[in-house]
């Protein structure tokens, strides 16, 4: 019900609360939210790719039935994969109407109570006609009348829940079209491949990335083939055609399989006019093209992949170098420990990985940031049993004043010492700001102000 | 519901832990929305979803049953791939709790899993209640009195529960 903070209880208001187990089965156990990038175990249990890498990372084992399993025999969840995006782009109009049905149903309900306690109250029976809902007089209502509603009001919904949807589908097909460089006819009937495993396409990577970087966006459940019963089969791709589209289609089979161009660039042209690249709330072409990249191929992902590697087996200065190449900060003087670098090359090796796997990939820089927020949120936690008990801050505090008065003084003397000897005048500045920088530390002030004093 | 949203919500903003809060946050609406029996939780701060207090009702045909029991989660910065610190605020006297409150729960150690959950450990702890590991007490004496001598058992539950009032 709240836009903002989607969950699978929504729907338990709903005439259809069985939508809420639907919903739940498409969420990762492990983040709660909608799959992303969902990725399938050697056990059967999915979860979104990130989600089992930083798992597998902690123990390597499926959370679900902890049986032992490890990050090379992830493999892709395709259909669930369609089923979330389907999913989640009707999603909202579902809720919407499924809502705005209950409130009807609960206003009409009402109404009728009140006609019901002013008027003189009528046999029961009467209400099992068809099409008297609105006057049923809810109190008394006999079980099997209360359950014969909800079918109603549910079979209302599906009335209006298609034409929704296939408005949307129609709408989403017009983009499509303006996103493409071709021929509207033959886009079209291209939206149809939909269903199509994409190992048909193996033979030919670069006709493969282009279908997928389209399939993605769009990416329907397969209802456009029940709607148009006239399909044949493509004899280059085996993708289900029109058969008045077909002759149309196979030239371009040809074509799009002797050179790849037209429909790489196509591909190229739907994904970077950020054209509805999934789940991602930013809408400005431009913000998106900055932080998003087109996905990756299969092929770039087998290249790209980053191996796990050993703990035991890697040398600090190994790790040091691997992460200065990536370009991420370590400490320079070694205060970052092995095995603090360790587990950062390992989170590194996980979003990088699991973006691979994305749909709409991130770029490198806002990776690189996502792992220092990564980072942070972990640390802020570490220091937990110091900070757990509030009184213990004031103890500690308190038990170390000695310690920092002796500091100061300390800092003091130093200072009207140099000052006694004072010689030059560079002599006298400097112990002035490490003093100014300790009253400034004190005071809670920074320090600029006191260098011009 | 829309309450607990709005309370929540500003903690996703403030805080750097996403991860975490955006978990809590659904554990919270699932919570809210269909709560088991016998059992609660709720966020102590609004603003700190790492921190939370939880009830449990003792279930019915054991000593505890009738009581009320409380408990502390403090989530690690990585949770779930951590599990929480979960501690009996009520004293208690299980054979798995020790006299602080802390309980020997292989769920809570080990055999953590990322899928688990608040709700999911509610329910262990639920049934650890009627059904203790003897064979690794924390609390030997309660350990030994559970098996041997129920009246004395009893007797001391209900001694270490008055405590609380």
């Amino acid at each position: 019900m709240d836009a903002d903070f989607p969950d699978p209880t929504d729907w338990i208001q709903t005439p259809v609360p069985g939508l809420q187990a639907l919903e739940t089965s498409l969420r990762c156990q492990v983040c709660k939210e909608l799959f992303t990038a969902p990725k399938v175990t050697s056990c059967g249990h999915t979860f979104c790719s990130l989600c089992i890498r930083r798992c597998l990372s902690a123990s390597s084992k499926c959370p679900t039935c902890m049986k032992p399993d490890e990050e090379p025999r992830l493999r892709d969840n395709i259909v669930v994969s369609e089923l979330v995006n389907s999913f989640d782009t009707i999603r909202k109009s579902l809720l919407e109407t499924l809502v705005a049905k209950e409130e009807a149903r609960k206003q009409a309900e009402e109404e009728a109570q009140r006609d019901a306690s002013t008027r003189p109250k009528r046999s029961s029976y009467d209400l099992d006609d068809d099409g008297i809902m609105e006057d049923a007089e809810p109190v008394h209502r006999p079980r099997g009348k209360r359950r014969r509603q909800d079918t109603t009001a549910s079979r209302q919904t599906q009335e209006i829940g298609p034409p929704r949807r296939s408005t949307r589908t129609s709408s989403q097909r017009i983009n499509s079209r303006i996103g493409s460089s071709q021929t509207p006819v033959v886009v079209e009937s291209d939206d149809d491949d939909d269903f199509q495993p994409i190992e048909e396409f193996s033979e030919d990577d670069d006709f493969r990335s282009s279908s997928r970087a389209k399939r993605k966006p769009t990416s329907r459940v397969p209802e456009t083939p029940t709607k148009k019963p006239d399909l044949v089969p493509c004899p280059i791709c085996s993708r289900l055609k029109e058969q008045s589209n077909i002759e149309v289609h196979v030239d371009r089979c040809i074509d799009g399989k002797r050179s790849p161009s037209p429909t790489l660039g196509r591909a190229n042209d739907a994904s970077s006019a950020g054209t509805p690249l999934k789940r991602q709330p930013i809408s400005f072409p431009n913000v998106s093209k900055l932080q998003h990249r087109a996905p990756y191929t299969a092929e770039e992902r087998e290249k790209l992949r980053l191996p796990k590697g050993n703990a035991s087996l890697a040398k600090e200065a190994d790790i040091r170098k691997k992460l200065r190449e990536i370009g991420i900060k370590c400490d320079v003087k070694g205060k970052d420990t092995k095995q603090v670098l360790w587990t950062r090359l390992q989170e590194w090796t996980n979003l990088w990985n699991a973006n691979l796997d994305s749909e709409s990939p991130k770029t490198k820089p806002v990776l690189i940031k996502e792992l220092e927020a990564y980072e942070r949120s972990q640390l802020a936690q570490k220091p937990s049993v110091v900070q757990n008990k509030d009184f213990e801050r004031e103890a500690w505090s308190n038990a170390h004043k000695p310690g920092f008065d002796a500091l100061i003084a300390n800092a003091r003397k130093t200072a009207t010492q140099k000052k006694e000897d004072g010689t030059e005048a560079e002599a006298t500045d400097q112990p002035l700001d490490s003093m100014a920088g300790v009253q400034a530390e004190l005071n809670g002030i920074g320090s600029p102000e006191a260098i011009e004093a | 519901m829309s309450v607990s949203t709005s309370t929540v919500a500003p903690a996703a903003g403030s805080s750097n832990t996403t991860n975490v809060t955006k978990r809590l946050q659904k554990e919270l609406m699932q919570l809210m929305m269909s709560p088991s029996p016998g059992t609660s939780a709720f966020p102590d701060d609004p603003c700190n979803l790492l921190k939370w207090t939880a009830t449990i009702v003792g279930p019915d045909d054991t000593y505890f049953a009738g009581k009320t029991f409380k408990l502390s989660f403090t989530f690690p910065g990585d949770y779930p791939l951590q599990p929480p610190t979960v501690l009996f605020t009520t004293p208690m006297f299980h054979p798995n709790v020790d006299m602080a409150g802390r309980i020997c729960l292989d769920i809570l150690k080990d055999k953590w899993s990322a899928v688990y959950n608040i709700q999911s450990i509610l329910l262990s702890l639920q049934s650890l209640l009627g059904e203790p590991n003897n064979k690794s007490p924390l609390n030997g004496q309660a350990a030994q009195l559970w098996d041997e001598d129920p009246k004395e058992y009893k007797r001391l539950l209900e001694k270490r529960h008055q405590e609380a009032e």
